[in-house]
């Protein structure tokens, strides 16, 4: 026997000589993380039950500790037993000479460390939340969650939410208009243009450097200020949405000049080598197809102006946002506000959902 | 003899400092079928572009049926729909089914209404065999059967000519054929055509004359059986031998 075949005997035991055999892999590494993930959810599972129970007596507090504890290891238990004992018979196979079943054992043994390796790290934040609301004689809970206070301020702050509801819509419209038209001023060829492209990249550079309650600021104090007829004399929710639509102009102007250059410019030659004029072929050709593949970076945008309507409580406008300050200061409170995030939040998730969709359908087909 | 159709007298382009049409005179006449071939870079897309209007020339002068059509002050968007062109490839409007995009030019142009337009589409695709995907969105189609509408898009307009850029040259291999078969049949109804293409065996069987274009200019022009059967030049024999080795002959 050759020193190699010596050598490949020793890695795959009783495999006979020549057939050297790859070992399983690793199932250490994977059950000693899950390990530590499981002792330090029992140790947060502990403290959470604890501050939770306190709160329906002083006796209770031990109880709830430890009942909560065992509920955790119990289920975080039951994947690492079994990855344990799928080692073990990973093992035993890999020493009996069948390195097929245990490379199979070991695949299980990894999927029940991993299986507990996703249940630690789905319960350590979940319990730490619950910890941190309820800790302090829940405290936390009591600041943002008090029941009373969102049912007293729920219906005031949702009708005031039509303004943030209008300001986004009239703004979006406004600013998509006014981005098109930079997109296309910033797309013109030829020098009789040079002006127009250098005013468009001038103020998208503006307008993108600037935050948004700074020009919301100006505007709405700064019009009225000028004394100028007419102009001044507008509503501030008016000076709001003019406000908005120039900030939300520059990034909409960059997302259709995006999607313009994404046309491909075979597609504008054929438009044109039909004797279709100009503006027929971007009306036609060269729009429809770049609104369906920015429609989703668009409305991502819009997600964002909506969530910037709640910026125009500086300038005293009555938004979702300052009805909700003027309960939280009567009610010493700050649940009002709680109800502001939780309208926010229903509006947006099903938008960002819709994002992903069109995302989604703008890059697995091209077109239609 | 009867006036060219297209005349090309002296034409000359640059990118900057690089010569991409470096002189070139050429006369197609009506009803006739004119091939261009040559490397890749010689300066055959850019030529076609330069017949309607796509790209400017800077010398020379280009005339359509006696009249100038190069040069400043030019309806491109009149003289595109006498001057028709098909690419080699994202021809068609993805956004739009077959008909529509046979109906777009006709109807925004004003050539005719939306009825007459319909009517004209549906019997040029039926001419090209594409009459029953009429209602079919261009990505439901294979390459070979956009080409064929791609073709009748233009033809609805009813150019004077016809300028196909390697049509062919996206396309796999055995949807060339319906393709080339198309341009024959259009061929043998007298359209005027000028084509550049790949397939020198379809070049020669179609063309009345073949032009090898090399570095911008018009090296050697002729009958197909003296270009391919007797090329004079150095370069146009040692293109066709290349060629031939890659099959394409
Ligand atoms: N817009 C442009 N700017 C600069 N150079 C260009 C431009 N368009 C084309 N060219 C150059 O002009 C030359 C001729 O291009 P053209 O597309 O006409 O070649 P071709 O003969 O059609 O080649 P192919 O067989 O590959 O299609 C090439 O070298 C190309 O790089
Ligand atoms: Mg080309």
């Amino acid at each position: 026997m050759t020193a190699a075949k010596i050598l490949d005997a020793a890695v795959s035991p009783g495999m006979g000589e020549g057939a050297r055999q790859t070992p399983p892999l690793p199932t250490g590494w994977p059950l000693a993380f899950a390990a530590a993930l499981a002792v330090a959810s029992v140790g947060i599972g502990f403290l959470a039950g604890g501050s939770v129970a306190i709160l329906a007596g002083e006796s209770m507090r031990l109880v709830g500790a430890i009942a909560a504890a065992l509920a955790v290891a119990f289920a975080l238990g039951i994947p690492m037993s079994r990855a344990l004992r799928a080692r073990r018979l990973s093992a035993e196979a890999w020493r009996g000479g069948v390195p097929v079943a245990a490379r199979v054992e070991a695949a299980h043994a990894r999927h029940h460390a991993f299986t507990a390796m996703g249940l630690g790290l789905f319960l350590l934040p979940v319990l730490a939340v619950a910890t941190f609301l309820t800790i302090n004689d829940a405290v936390v809970y009591k600041t943002f969650l008090r029941g009373d206070v969102i049912l007293a301020s729920l219906v005031d702050v949702t009708k005031a939410f039509g303004a943030n509801l209008t300001i986004a819509v009239a703004a979006q419209v406004l600013s998509m208009l006014l981005g098109l038209l930079l997109a296309i001023g910033r797309s013109l060829q030829g020098s009789s243009f040079a002006l127009v492209r250098g005013v468009c990249i001038f103020y998208v550079d503006i307008f993108r450097s600037l935050p948004a309650i700074v020009i919301i600021y100006l505007v709405c104090f700064g019009v009225p200020l000028m004394g100028i007829p007419v102009l001044s004399d507008g509503d501030p929710m008016l000076y709001a949405i003019v406000a908005l639509s120039l900030t939300y102009a520059a990034y909409n102007g960059e997302q259709f000049r995006a999607g313009l250059k994404g046309i491909h410019h075979s597609q504008i030659s054929a438009a044109q080598s039909l004797g279709i004029p100009p503006g027929a072929v971007l009306r036609l050709i060269v729009l429809p197809q770049a609104m369906r593949r920015i429609a989703g970076p668009m409305l991502g945008n819009f997600i964002a102006l909506q969530k910037d309507t709640a910026l125009v409580n500086i300038v005293g406008i009555v938004d979702a946002f300052t009805q909700a300050k003027i309960y939280s200061a009567n009610y010493y409170n700050l649940s009002s506000v709680t109800v502001v995030c939780i309208l926010f939040i229903a509006i947006t998730i099903p938008q960002t959902r819709l994002v992903d969709y069109l995302v989604a359908r703008a890059d697995t087909k091209e077109g239609r | 003899m009867a006036r060219p159709l297209i005349e090309l007298e002296g034409i000359g382009k640059s990118y900057g400092t690089f010569r991409v049409i470096d002189g070139i005179d050429l006369d197609i006449p009506r009803h006739s079928v004119v091939s261009l071939i040559g490397a890749s870079g010689s300066g055959k897309s850019t030529l076609l572009r330069c017949l309607n209007g796509l790209e400017d020339i800077q010398q020379g002068e280009i005339r359509l049926d006696g009249e100038v059509i190069s040069g400043l002050g030019i309806d491109h968007v009149a003289l595109r729909r006498r001057v028709g062109m098909v690419f080699q490839s994202y021809n068609l409007f993805p956004h739009m089914s077959v008909l529509g995009n046979c109906t777009v030019a006709p109807v925004i142009t004003g050539a005719c209404g939306r009825e007459e337009a319909e009517a004209r589409a549906l019997a040029m695709l039926e001419r090209v065999g594409m009459r029953d995907k009429a209602k079919a969105f261009p990505d439901q189609l294979s390459g070979g059967q956009q080409q064929r509408v791609a073709i009748a898009r233009t033809m609805i307009m009813q150019p004077e000519v016809l300028l196909l850029d390697e049509i062919t040259s996206a396309l796999d291999p055995e949807l060339v054929m319906e393709v080339l078969d198309l341009v024959r049949d259009l061929a043998q109804q007298g359209m005027t055509m000028l084509l550049t293409t790949h397939e020198m065996s379809f070049a020669r069987e179609i063309s009345d004359k073949v032009c090898f274009l090399y570095k911008g200019r018009i090296l050697e022009e002729g009958p197909p059986e003296q270009v391919f059967g007797a090329p004079r030049e150095a370069a146009t024999q040692s293109f066709l031998r290349r060629v031939t080795a890659a099959g394409r002959l």
